[in-house]
């Protein structure tokens, strides 16, 4: 469904992704691991077409996306929960969830009370202002606001850095209803062992580079892999 | 003072208010969202008294002309973001001001062009002309049209931003332009609109001041200046604070050159009071503009706070 193929990537005169290779299928959940500035998040950027690809080919359900502006490419399916949420200050809950909502392909899709239902506790808030939102509250919303998209694949960066952890309970437990709804995933996050039960697949990224690739059950398999790329 | 006089001053106050409220919204929203500087803002005024006057002296019917003139400096608005505006987004805002004055030097060649040199009259059209007796004074029935007309534009903005999903997506792009791209929204699409809306509000403003005082080249350039100070008092980014910002300017220059000649005359010669008056009398918004940055620089109503 998404592949990236060779992609190379990075900011000015620095080169941040040297030749990344990575593919997701339908419903498939994957992670991206790897230590601080290894370029996870550039990797999410790239795809979305928010930094511009130097080099490789980035294609999604079928159609080559690389060099795409960002809100095509984000149509044709993806959700993103940007690193650091992203949410807007000066809109309230309701309307940063009506600006961005769009019908789903088919069947039963993400409407902005479904969203609600999923997360009560925005539920209270809807007519709140983003920047009066704890940090809590800001994630789910910056979830909520991904799947009104109605997206095939949803982009997961850092979604439960800086939360308390009944909180982080909180979003944990819906990542897991997400994924019993066959919503294909791609998740970043520093809970490795939460990842481990979530997630299909994962990728080691070093350097720009995807150093290793392979299933839950072989990663465990692999006990230098931690020390050597995570330093965990 | 003449309570009746006093009257007429200050309708004449909400008339220059809601002129400058109508240049100064689009200005300040284009200056707010996209950082951009866009001194030829005041040419779509311009282009706006022409365009009117130019589809009236062809149609003979007032509205539809206007309606005209809108559409027309909307799509002028629509080329200028493509062709111009658009390029200079991201770049440093010396080469925006450069850029815009040398489409100020263009519209007022081009219009010379296509009209010649001298002013050109647009009447108001025959249902607005003559008098209205508003507690017991007269007035001219086409100042009072144009206030309401002023306010109205006021409240459609308010609902446009506040309230449909265009108007959050300006103020999401606002905040935060790449996050909303990223979510799906053409942002590049939202800009243009809110540009193109800009011209058409300054066309409307100089379709009123037509009907009031001559077209002529070089109208727009006069009262940018006016809508610069208005946006800052306001809060740059606000259509709110552009809304107080251009109704305090309108009413304190109105009131200043009304009153300020009478009042010195009570300490000093009449001739000297009325030329110092008027001297003052144009200095008094720039000290309000002084008096409103020393106590909050950032505008009365700024857009984020
Ligand atoms: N906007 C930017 N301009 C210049 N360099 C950047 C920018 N963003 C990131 N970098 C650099 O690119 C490299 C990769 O950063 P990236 O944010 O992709 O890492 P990451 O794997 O997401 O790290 P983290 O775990 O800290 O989020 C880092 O060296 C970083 O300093
Ligand atoms: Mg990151």
């Amino acid at each position: 469904m998404l592949r990236l193929e060779a992609v190379e990537a990075g900011y000015g005169s620095s080169r941040v992704l040297c030749g990344v290779d990575l593919a997701i299928g339908p419903g498939e959940i994957i992670t991206l691991l790897g230590r601080n500035g290894m370029g996870k998040t550039t990797t999410v950027r790239t795809i979305l077409g928010l930094v511009r690809a130097r080099a490789g080919c980035i294609r999604f359900r079928g159609r080559d996306v690389t060099g795409a502006p960002p809100h095509r490419i984000a149509r044709l399916g993806i959700g993103l929960v940007p690193e650091g949420r992203r949410i807007f200050p000066n809109l309230t809950v309701l309307e940063q969830l009506i600006a961005v909502a769009r019908p789903p392909r088919e069947g039963r899709g993400w409407t902005v009370s479904r969203v609600l239902e999923l997360f009560p506790a925005l539920a209270e808030r809807r007519h709140q202002r983003g920047r009066t939102l704890s940090g809590g509250e800001q994630q789910m919303l910056a979830i909520a606001r991904a799947l009104v998209l109605n997206p095939v694949l949803l982009i997961l960066d850092e979604a439960t850095e800086g939360l308390a952890p009944l909180v982080r309970r909180e979003i944990w437990r819906a990542l897991a209803a997400l994924r019993r709804e066959g919503l294909a995933m791609l998740l970043i996050d520093k809970h490795l062992e939460r990842l481990l039960e979530l997630a299909d697949r994962h990728y080691v990224i070093e350097k720009g580079r995807i150093v290793w690739s392979g299933t839950g059950a072989a990663f465990r398999a692999e006990p230098g892999l931690r020390a050597r790329y995570l330093g965990v | 003072m003449d309570p009746s006089l006093l009257l007429e001053q200050t309708l004449n106050g909400l008339q220059l208010g809601v002129m400058l409220f109508l240049l100064a919204a689009g200005l300040t929203l284009v200056f707010g969202i996209m950082d951009f500087i866009n001194l030829a803002h005041g040419s779509f005024y311009m282009l706006g008294a022409y365009l009117t006057a130019w589809l009236v002296g062809w149609s003979e019917a007032f509205l539809p002309s206007l309606a005209g003139a809108l559409v027309l400096t909307a799509l002028v608005g629509l080329l200028v973001e493509r062709l111009v505006a658009r390029r200079l987004y991201a770049a440093d805002h010396l080469y925006q001001v450069l850029a815009t004055f040398g489409l100020i030097l263009f519209f007022n060649e081009l219009i010379r062009l296509l009209f010649g040199p001298q002013p050109i009259f647009l009447e108001p059209p025959a249902w607005l002309a003559g008098q209205l007796e508003i507690a017991g004074a007269p007035y001219p029935r086409i100042r009072i049209a144009i206030v309401l007309a002023g306010l109205m534009s006021g409240l459609l903005l308010w609902w446009l931003i506040g309230r449909t999903r265009l108007g959050m997506w300006i103020r999401a792009g606002a905040d935060d332009r790449e996050t909303i791209a990223a979510l799906g929204v053409d942002i590049g699409l939202v800009f243009a609109l809110v540009f193109a809306l800009g011209a058409a509000l300054a066309a409307l403003a100089g379709a009123m001041a037509g009907t009031l005082v001559a077209v002529r080249i070089g109208m727009g350039e006069e009262i940018l200046i006016l809508t610069f100070v208005v946006i800052v008092i306001g809060g740059i980014g606000s259509v709110r604070g552009a809304l107080v910002g251009a109704l305090l300017v309108g009413l304190v220059d109105t009131y200043g050159r009304a009153l300020l000649p009478d009042v010195l005359a009570l300490v000093m010669e009449r001739s000297v009071a009325d030329a110092a008056g008027a001297a003052m009398a144009s200095m008094a918004i720039y000290l309000l503009m002084a008096v409103v940055l020393a106590l909050r620089p950032q505008g009365l109503l700024p857009a984020r706070g």
